[in-house]
């Protein structure tokens, strides 16, 4: 089976959107770096058996090209992610908490179409995602 | 060289290295990737079974005596399991509870593994070891002489030489489904009706030290040994 790539869309700053997000917010609260962790375990899953072979994946109301894959600990968050732009590979668009069923970021679901869109039109820029390490 | 090829081998090697390097460095990091990757393997499998037996999250829930909604957080996101709730959920699946500690290192195969068709189980009945076939039979009958004491095997009147063959049959039936039979080669053998008698092992088999009652009216009327 042809594993999956796991890309993340790329700021103008040369950073990927996640695990800059994940960056800054482990500045701020230490509990963020499990989330993190725990999302990449689930990357990891993916990347062996492909989106649909986990069921921390659903779907979003962003838009029906986005899904979202479910993190919890004590706090709960939501990354979010499309198919493709390359054939067996997800590109994560963003990332936020979770509050009572509501994305919590300022202007997450926004960012998140444009990126795609970016993406789908061949203008915007994508990473490998960059794992975190101990 | 084929791009799939190229990935897979690259992306292989880096899952196995990242964690190779990282798992032994920090023991929170490696406990946190394990128990989300844990979580996530018991949710993703309950949900793969309960597809696969074409059930709906509020039939599964009726049948394991919880909620609908507790089946859908179990699927999605779920960190609070109780063995409790997973062996309720065992038999409406058709499957067993299995809970074991592991090594470290048993993690990196499990997770560069991971896929649906991985998680899935059959049911007893869809079982190939339990089906009700003659070769099937065969097998599993001849496994179970084969191992028995020769003194049983004597009292029955079944000599060693027929346990021979009927261990070579096992063989055979493990080796290749479509020689079933390892005795057909030879039109001559005596033991032509050895496929009724192990249907008969295998009955008195399955009620537990009757199996020596084989009525003797199925024993081969000649013997010889080899």
């Amino acid at each position: 089976m042809i594993p999956w790539r796991i890309s993340e869309f790329e700021d103008d700053d040369g950073h990927g959107v996640v695990s800059r997000w994940f960056d800054l917010k482990c500045k701020k609260n230490k509990g963020f770096r499990k989330l993190q962790i725990r999302l990449e375990a689930k990357l990891d899953m993916i990347v062996s058996g492909g989106p649909d072979s986990i069921s921390a994946v659903t779907g979003s109301d962003i838009s029906p090209h986005i899904d979202k894959i479910h993190v919890s600990g004590r706090l709960t968050i939501r990354v979010l992610f499309m198919r493709g732009p390359g054939e067996h590979e997800i590109t994560l668009v963003g990332a936020s908490l979770e509050k009572d069923k509501v994305l919590i970021e300022p202007g997450i679901a926004g960012n998140a179409r444009a990126r795609r869109e970016a993406l789908a039109k061949g203008y915007g820029k994508r990473k490998a995602y960059v794992y975190y390490h101990p | 060289m084929p791009r799939g090829t190229e990935s897979e081998r690259h992306m292989s090697t880096t899952i196995r290295e990242r964690l190779i390097r990282d798992l032994p460095k920090d023991e929170d990091f490696r406990y946190e990737y394990d128990e989300a990757f844990s979580n996530t393997y018991i949710s993703s499998q309950i949900r793969a079974l309960r597809e696969d037996r074409k059930m709906t999250q509020s039939e599964l829930a009726k049948a394991a005596k919880t909620g609908q909604s507790q089946i859908s957080e179990m699927e999605t996101d779920y960190d609070s399991w109780s063995l409790r709730t997973l062996r309720k959920l065992a038999r409406p699946l058709g499957v067993r509870l299995f809970v074991t500690f592991e090594s470290w290192s048993e993690l990196i195969p499990k997770v560069e593994g991971f896929r649906r068709e991985g998680l899935l189980r059959p049911e007893i009945e869809n079982d190939p070891v339990f089906r009700q076939e003659p070769t099937s039979n065969m097998s599993l009958a001849a496994h179970t002489v084969a191992s028995a004491p020769a003194t049983a095997a004597l009292s029955t009147g079944v000599s060693l030489s027929a346990q021979a063959v009927v261990t070579t049959t096992a063989g055979a039936s493990l080796g290749s489904v479509t020689t079933p039979y390892a005795y057909q080669s030879s039109s001559q053998s005596p033991f032509q009706r050895l496929p009724k008698i192990s249907t008969t092992i295998d009955k008195y088999i399955s009620q537990e030290d009757k199996w020596l009652k084989i009525p003797r009216s199925l024993m081969p009327s000649r013997v010889t040994t080899r």
